[in-house]
């Protein structure tokens, strides 16, 4: 799995471009300031965002999947309650990439394409988890 | 057999063996039962810690992540070995014969 993990470093790269774009609009449109322009933005990223998992196998969304996966639940998370913020705590890891990335895909091993892609498509937020999954694995 | 899983007021539903839908609070409780006997990382977990106003670590400890997606994923990977139930997309209008909540 590994290998296919550095298979897809450009296709990771082009997604944690989509995903931060993506959230910066939803971030504006939660603070009310929408706009036509800003609808069609959203709907352009997120065709960007299918058109690039269209042209990802099976194999490649698994190790994908797996790689925000491991971002979130290999990193603790500190939360400060005085000014409600979050801070990414590094974890000691003792398992080897290839370790990790079985784990993190075991639990969607009947997934298919289109219910793989349907859940990146249903996600607001991945950047952090694709960063963090990206530099546990080394591939930043 | 459909099934949902509510999130508070929303729900989630799955087309799922009958065997599945019967005893599916069965599962809940023993995907419960399971997961809190997992130590360290594990993708239904994450640590967290909370720190209160005046720097003391009120928290510090696995707290479980995970949504209706991980839970069927366990029934079908882990309880059945096999795809026993299967998200429906297209939700609309749908009555389920049976509902858990999350």
């Amino acid at each position: 799995m590994y290998m296919i993990a550095q298979k897809n470093i450009k296709v990771l790269k082009q997604l944690k471009e989509i995903f931060t774009q993506l959230e910066d609009l939803y971030e504006s449109e939660q603070n009310l300031s929408v706009t036509t322009q800003h609808t069609i933005k959203i709907t352009e990223f997120c065709s960007k965002l299918t058109a690039v998992l269209h042209s990802c196998r099976l194999e490649d969304l698994r190790v994908i999947y797996a790689i925000c996966s491991i971002g979130y639940h290999e990193r603790g998370e500190r939360h400060y309650y005085e000014n409600n913020t979050r801070e990414i705590i590094e974890l000691e890891l003792s398992e080897s990439e290839e370790e990790l990335l079985k784990k993190h895909s075991k639990y969607i091993e009947f997934l298919n394409e289109e219910e793989l892609s349907d859940y990146f498509l249903s996600r607001v937020r991945l950047t952090q988890d694709l960063n963090e999954g990206m530099k546990i694995l080394k591939l930043i | 057999m459909i099934v949902s899983i509510m999130i508070q007021e929303t729900p989630f539903f799955y087309d799922v063996i009958d065997e599945v839908g019967n005893n599916l609070y069965k599962l809940q409780l023993e995907f419960g039962q399971w997961l809190s006997e997992i130590e360290g990382n594990h993708p239904f977990k994450k640590y967290t810690e909370i720190i209160e106003s005046n720097g003391e670590v009120s928290f510090a400890g696995y707290i479980n992540i995970y949504g209706p997606d991980a839970f069927i994923g366990w029934v079908n990977v882990e309880k059945y070995g096999e795809k026993v139930a299967v998200k429906i997309k297209n939700d609309t209008h749908l009555t389920p014969a049976v509902t858990i909540h999350f």
